[in-house]
């Protein structure tokens, strides 16, 4: 698989996704403990960030949230 | 102007504090890395589930792997650009947020304007910057059937434009229904039935969608009549969204 690049090199191009995909879960989960939200009550949301993964953090970030 | 500017720099700190930039941003850039990576992945995937040689038929090279986020960028994308700015305009209608301001002297028109240049000029970025990711990541991992990078720009720049028309389109809408939820199905409506209208020849060259199926086949056949047609009903499309923000924001 993948057997024309080295590992470094697969790392390297593979980094960026695992980044994003953390990152945001991460802020996401932050968000939640902060915000109010609508809709859902907050550990469907958790649920939702958890196992939807990036979808389901833009989901929470868009339609979630009660706005200020 | 001085509103236009005025708009402008609330729009961006809006778009900040509502984390739309993030979102926008995540929308258009996860799928340019995600589709090669995905691809690439997908014959040793098959191997494991499917027994037989199944995976053999499929070819991936760097053609399709552009032509797959293109295909990415006008669904999953489309949806996420959708969810992010369907009450940008709808909510200051229907909340009347903008009484104080044009008592003040602001002129609608260009709140409107201010709104719409706002974020075509951003989702414009956003998607120049993910083709030319997608293209790194497609000729790093993939070697035949190469296509040039100024292919990828102009395919770029036809998504680009989509885009343009789509979020004037969502703002037309909004400035009617004043529900952003409504204004948005109505725009994805609208986008599958422009897809279905794009196989009929005659008039394909004058259907927005046009855009995205030069951009996929990376051809410029007709190129300059689709792309005048849809700036056209962009003009027409804001002239109109104008004269329903003003009649909406004081019924």
């Amino acid at each position: 698989m993948l057997n024309k690049l080295s590992n470094p090199e697969l790392i390297k191009l593979i980094l960026p996704l695992f980044i994003i995909q953390l990152g945001l879960t991460v802020f996401s989960i932050y968000r939640l403990s902060k915000d109010k939200v609508k809709y859902l009550p907050k550990w469907a949301w958790l649920l939702i960030i958890i196992f939807g993964e990036i979808l389901g953090c833009i989901i929470f970030l868009t339609i979630g949230r009660e706005r200020e | 102007m001085n509103t236009f500017k005025a708009y402008l720099k609330k729009e961006m700190l809006e778009s900040w504090r509502q984390y739309k930039y993030l979102l926008l941003f995540i929308g258009i850039i996860l799928f340019a890395i995600l589709d090669p990576i995905l691809l690439k992945l997908l014959p040793e995937i098959l191997k494991s589930k499917i027994n037989g040689d199944l995976a053999s038929l499929i070819q991936i090279d760097i053609k399709s792997a552009v032509q797959n986020y293109i295909k990415d960028l006008n669904q999953v994308t489309l949806l996420i650009v959708l969810l992010t700015l369907m009450g940008s305009l709808s909510d200051e209608i229907s909340s009347q947020k903008l009484i104080f301001p044009y008592s003040k002297g602001a002129n609608l028109s260009s709140i409107v304007i201010a709104k719409i240049l706002h974020y075509a000029v951003t989702i414009s970025i956003f998607i120049i910057f993910g083709f030319i990711i997608n293209y790194y990541y497609a000729v790093t991992l993939f070697s035949e059937n190469i296509i040039a990078f100024k292919n990828v720009l102009i395919s770029a720049a036809l998504i680009s434009i989509y885009y343009f028309f789509v979020i004037i389109l969502l703002m037309f809408l909004s400035s009617i229904f004043k529900k952003g939820v409504l204004a948005a199905l109505l725009v994805l409506m609208l986008h599958i039935i422009s897809a279905l209208l794009v196989n009929i020849d005659k008039i394909a060259k004058f259907i927005p969608y046009n855009l995205i199926s030069l951009a996929n086949s990376f051809t410029t056949e007709n190129i300059l009549t689709t792309i005048f047609s849809v700036l056209l009903y962009c003009i027409i499309l804001s002239l109109l969204t104008i004269k329903n923000y003003k009649n909406n924001t004081f019924a």
